[in-house]
């Protein structure tokens, strides 16, 4: 028989990860976000990207230029009130990212708690801002929600949005900004995710694909019905 | 701003459809021609996602 235990067994304490901070410093000509997966598994994808193209020019004068930033962030990370974005967020208000396209956020935005943390997130660093997102209709219990986009308009210009809109078919594949500019003109950034083509056999229940595909579905059932009755009916004159 | 999950230069591109109905250009391809496209899917080679925008966007030289 075993004694009575009077302490508690020893706590072994595992080293910490380091954790990745993005680059910092006007010299740096990554035109990728900073790495923010924290399993890791796209690490060496991301540590591997190369700068392509012109070198990144910072700083900007933004009365004259305005910097479009678009990246597929592969899911926004709620959890530590968004620590995550909050970095991101840093990394594109030091590049002087004006209109901010974000697709495949993978956030339920239909939870408020969620919605809430990531604005909160980007209010810390831009105190003026406009955004867009889309979600699908179908509702997700958990915040994980695949697909979805995030259009942000920050700074000075978010005061010149004057539309915005979303999917209006529910499926939540883009989200945009209008921006009114000099002259009557207007410019709209729209952010957009189209799901890769496969079927409905070997896509996985959580996949943006399967969620497009049973919100979709009835109202393409209705629409074939209604044909396929208006047909019987022309037969049957 | 898109992720299109496929090339411009797929056979049947939808989205190669969409640029020439709506009459966009890719900012990449256009101010880097002689560059070729960067892979921008970590599984694949091919670049899968775009800015597209109108023509009279450029700036003038």
């Amino acid at each position: 028989m075993n004694p009575p235990k009077t302490q508690p067994p020893p706590v072994r304490l595992k080293p910490r990860r380091p954790r990745q901070q993005p680059p910092r410093g006007c010299t740096f000509a990554q035109q990728t976000m900073a790495n923010n997966n924290s399993n890791g598994r796209n690490a060496a994808a991301t540590q591997s990207s190369q700068p392509w193209g012109n070198t990144l020019q910072i700083p900007i004068d933004e009365t004259k230029i305005i910097r479009f930033y678009y990246q597929n962030v592969n899911g926004l990370k709620l959890h530590n009130e968004c620590a995550d974005v909050k970095i991101s967020c840093q990394h594109l208000y030091e590049r002087q990212a004006t209109v901010i396209g974000l697709s495949e956020t993978k956030v339920e935005w239909k939870h408020h708690w969620a919605t809430n943390s990531v604005y909160r997130a980007l209010s810390q660093t831009w105190s003026h801002l406009k955004w867009s997102k889309s979600t699908s209709e179908i509702f997700f219990k958990k915040a994980f929600k695949p697909g979805g986009t995030c259009t942000i308009v920050n700074g000075p210009l978010s005061s010149r949005v004057s539309n915005k809109d979303t999917d209006p078919y529910g499926l939540g594949h883009w989200s945009s900004l209008t921006i009114d500019g000099r002259n009557k003109r207007k410019i709209t950034a729209i952010t957009a995710y189209c799901p890769p083509k496969q079927t409905i056999n070997n896509a996985g229940p959580f996949t943006s694909f399967f969620s497009s595909f049973t919100n979709f579905a009835p109202a393409a059932q209705r629409i074939h019905d209604r044909s396929f009755s208006s047909m019987m009916t022309w037969s049957n004159i | 701003m898109i992720d299109a999950n496929e090339s411009l230069t797929d056979r049947g591109s939808k989205l190669k459809e969409l640029a020439s109905t709506c009459n966009l250009t890719s900012v990449n391809e256009h101010l880097h021609a002689d560059l070729p496209p960067p892979a921008t899917y970590s599984r694949g080679s091919s670049k899968i996602d775009f800015i597209l925008i109108s023509e009279n966007l450029y700036a003038e030289k």
